[in-house]
């Protein structure tokens, strides 16, 4: 969880299926082509995110995760998308029971057969968590490691 | 098995108000089936209360255990270094796993952190329903292992009340009627004639209604 996060700035989760190939070749290209504050990594599948693990995102710091994952009807495990979808609807409303914004969780389905561009999906959202503000939770990080 | 659900995070933080060393710890059986106190379940909670008490300014620290069954003895040794190291011990156990800590732990505090409900089956994933009163004195064998104490809304014994529609119960219609169900399994089993036979009243002296129950074993007890 502590890979390219900045001590200043949003931290940002990603979580992505490794079959998207565009998330992979920014994964490939290193920490400099990644905005700052993100943590960026590849799953199995989609499906293999839980709600434990995005909730512990959250406890660890992070202010927003973006879990990307195949288009609807190409998982190659048939239903992991789908369920990650759920999973992170799920997360999200584990966030309220905390007053935290639901939408600093969110799933996406990459759109079947058009060229996405990471870097702008990942810039949209650190945008969107920008307007939400910090959670205020460090999860004991230490030296400053939120944004104020 | 036991299906439980989790209390509101609300709740729980009454609960373990005061800790300072919170130990966090759930049971891998039934509870775990039922997505409620199994390990992933420990450390979403945990997780939540770790936020929470940040939150709140407060100086707790967390940790997670998970047994494998938290109703049996001979597991519960498995976290004694824990349970020692905590002020407070939060179980995610079902009501017999929280007392059963409590037990082989009587100096240690334990709060649950389920509501715990019934006794039942997985009928599809994510779905739980219940199929068992645990009444001590099963019938199933007259009702094509259809139990009408449990799963009639009106724990009928000899035949539908006039409420039944379309296979569904009054009391709500995302309740099959259990005689509907009953009806249809014997039927298919060719057992229609199991429901000439009259049978008698529960008797609910075997149940808790009588007292709280122990079985005993002699040639199990050592």
């Amino acid at each position: 969880m502590a890979r390219h996060m900045s001590k200043q700035g949003e931290h940002i989760v990603v979580r992505f299926c490794h079959n998207q190939a565009g998330f992979m070749n920014l994964l490939k290209a290193g920490p400099k082509a990644l905005p700052a504050g993100v943590d960026l990594a590849p799953l199995p599948c989609s499906g293999k995110v839980e709600p434990h693990q995005i909730l512990s995102f959250f406890a660890a710091g992070a202010d927003g995760a973006l879990i990307q994952a195949c288009p609807l009807g190409a998982c190659r495990f048939v239903e992991g998308n789908r369920r990650a979808a759920k999973r992170a609807a799920y997360a999200a409303e584990r966030l309220s029971e905390l007053g935290l914004d639901p939408a600093r969780v969110r799933f996406r389905y990459a759109e079947a057969g058009s060229n996405e561009d990471p870097e702008s999906i990942i810039q949209e959202f650190i945008k969107s968590i920008r307007a939400l503000g910090p959670t205020g939770l460090t999860g004991g990080r230490r030296g400053g490691g939120k944004a104020k | 098995m036991i299906v439980a659900e989790r209390k509101p995070l609300a709740e729980i933080l009454e609960l373990v108000a005061g800790a300072k060393r919170l130990l966090v710890v759930g049971c891998d059986t039934c509870v775990a089936e039922c997505a409620a106190g199994g390990r992933k379940e420990v450390a979403e909670t945990a997780a939540l209360l770790r936020m929470a008490f940040e939150q709140a300014g407060s100086e707790v620290e967390v940790r997670e255990a998970s047994l494998d069954r938290q109703c049996v003895n001979q597991f519960l040794a498995q976290v004694g270094e824990d349970v020692a190291w905590a002020d407070t011990v939060l179980s995610l156990g079902c009501g017999a796993g929280v007392q059963a800590l409590a037990r082989f732990y009587p100096d240690q505090v334990f709060v649950p952190a389920l509501n715990t409900q019934f006794i039942g089956t997985t009928v599809e994933a994510g779905v739980w329903a219940e199929d068992c009163s645990g009444c001590g004195d099963c019938k199933l064998a007259y009702f094509g292992a259809v139990c009408p104490l449990t799963r009639c809304s009106k724990r009928l014994l000899n035949g539908p009340c006039g409420g039944s529609r379309n296979g569904k119960c009054e009391v709500s219609p995302d309740v099959d009627c259990a005689w509907q169900l009953i009806y249809d399994r014997l039927a298919a089993l060719n057992q229609l004639d199991r429901l000439r036979a009259f049978v008698a009243p529960n008797d609910w002296s075997t149940s808790h209604s009588g007292r709280p129950r122990t079985i005993i074993r002699e040639d199990r007890r050592v």
